[in-house]
């Protein structure tokens, strides 16, 4: 049997009930953006942000309640919730001033992520670059063009019903698809019943085990299938006088093998001995890759000067036309002059 | 049974959640900061996103790709600064509606109708106690 970890398959291969579970928290979150939105009768804010926790906590809890309370875990909830909390807060709050500010925290929750995830230049580029640079161009921008009191910018919206619509429907139609993509229950339920036929004493024991699960006819997944099918083959192919000893062995592997099959949805732990990019492969010193947050300076930078060459020769050379650019646009010339 | 960690769906997930925040703000509201940190925050999501997949095929492309959107983003970010500004000086206002004339031909021009909460009252002005009759003063007088 030989069955590849999945990148992204299709949702139609998968079944689709589980992901209606996150049809809930993404109206409850439409409606919160909607009640906070600005506008020039504000409608109840507290029902607002109230919707927007609970919508929150449900997400949060089809999303992370499967994990063991593990360092990474409590890092990752923290730095998301806040990313998205401080995400909901820029597109509502009023004042421009603030909703910069809130946006300088989506920056640092994101980099709090790269680093969960092994991408420590990355961390440090993105504060350097977006909460130093970016961010106090945009306050003083706002220091120079804003003025005080209400204004028509700040507490309308445009149609924001049609845009919460378009942007949840994208969201629900995104989540639903990963929910079911990275849906391990039937493989983990298929490799629950090897496990089981691998510790029965007789051959018997182990046909009937087989027998009585009635699953087999709803598998919708293709790895189950295969898994199953794998099973089937093995069970009723073997002689009824034969070794029963080695059929559990078999068993075994196969359980081993699906194990490794399961590893392969969505996990982030790294594979050993790929090279870093196509072609520029670790150094004859290093035999097999590093563990990804090891040298990510010098690897990235093996990456960036080898494989990227091009593309960092066009990114100065897009930096240099986008500072003169800026320059030309906001020049003052006097009136009359072109 | 099989250890639970963290997986690729959970980032994925958020990249997604902070894409589409960016996209209802950038729809939504109307001052043309505003709408260019919700394209900022759409390029976030995006990078969580290539991170997360760097980290899954165990390679670095995903981050080399990330150090290119951010290079991107800030040579937009200027750019938009500056345009910002250059239209803030024609119009004196942020407001993106007030450029709806830039339209398509045959679009009706979208009005807004209710109009603007008033701002809170301040308080009444401070009243000063009474100070007497006023001291007779040397007036000035002119014998032309």
């Amino acid at each position: 049997m030989r069955v590849q970890p999945p990148l992204l398959t299709f949702a139609a291969v998968t079944p689709m009930q589980d992901s209606w579970s996150i049809v809930f928290p993404v109206i409850l979150a439409m409606l919160a953006i909607y009640l906070l939105l600005p506008r020039p009768r504000s409608l109840p804010r507290l029902w607002g942000a109230a919707a927007a926790a609970l919508a929150l906590l449900l997400a949060g809890g089809f999303l992370i309640a499967r994990q063991v309370a593990s360092a990474e875990t409590v890092l990752f909830c923290a730095f998301s919730g806040i990313a998205i909390v401080a995400g909901g807060l820029m597109i509502t709050l009023r004042d421009p001033v603030r909703a910069a500010l809130c946006f300088a925290l989506v920056v640092l929750s994101t980099c709090g992520l790269f680093l969960l995830q092994a991408a420590p230049f990355l961390m440090a580029a993105t504060i350097i670059i977006y909460a130093g640079a970016i961010i106090v161009t945009f306050i003083f921008v706002i220091m120079v063009a804003q003025q005080g009191g209400q204004s028509d910018a700040d507490h309308r919206s445009r149609e924001p019903f049609l845009a919460c619509v378009a942007g949840f429907v994208l969201l629900g139609a995104l989540l639903a698809v990963l929910r079911s993509t990275y849906n391990t229950r039937e493989l983990d339920a298929v490799l629950d019943l090897t496990a089981l036929a691998a510790k029965q004493s007789s051959y018997k024991k182990i046909r009937t085990v087989l027998a009585d699960d009635k699953s087999a006819q709803e598998l919708a997944s293709r790895e189950a299938v295969q898994m199953r099918d794998a099973l089937n083959e093995l069970v009723s192919g073997w002689e009824p006088t034969g070794d029963v000893e080695k059929l559990k062995d078999t068993l075994s592997k196969l359980h081993e093998h699906g194990l490794q099959v399961r590893k392969g949805y969505g996990s982030l732990q790294v594979p050993a001995g790929l090279p870093i990019s196509s072609f520029s492969r670790p150094g004859s010193e290093q035999q097999g890759k590093p563990a990804l947050p090891a040298e990510n300076v010098a690897y990235l930078g093996r990456a960036l000067f080898t494989d990227y060459l091009l593309a960092v020769e066009l990114g100065g050379t897009l930096l240099l036309v986008a500072t003169i650019g800026t320059i030309a646009i906001t020049a003052r010339r006097p009136e009359g002059v072109s | 049974m099989n250890d639970p960690v963290l997986t690729l769906e959970n980032y994925l997930a958020v990249g997604a959640i902070l894409f589409v925040l960016g996209t209802i703000g950038f729809l939504a509201r109307r001052n043309l900061i505003i709408m260019f940190l919700s394209a900022e925050m759409m390029l976030q999501g995006v990078a969580i996103n290539l991170v997360a997949f760097a980290r899954y095929r165990g390679n670095l492309q995903g981050q080399a790709f990330t150090l290119f959107i951010i290079t991107v983003a800030a040579c937009e970010a200027g750019i938009a600064l500056a345009l910002i500004l250059m239209l803030y000086r024609k119009r004196k206002s942020l407001d993106v509606s007030l450029w709806q004339d830039l339209r398509e031909a045959g679009q009706e021009p979208t009005l807004d109708e209710e109009p603007l909460e008033l701002p809170p009252l301040e308080s009444p002005l401070p009243t000063l106690t009474p100070s007497g009759l006023e001291p007779q003063q040397p007036r000035e007088t002119s014998h032309v």
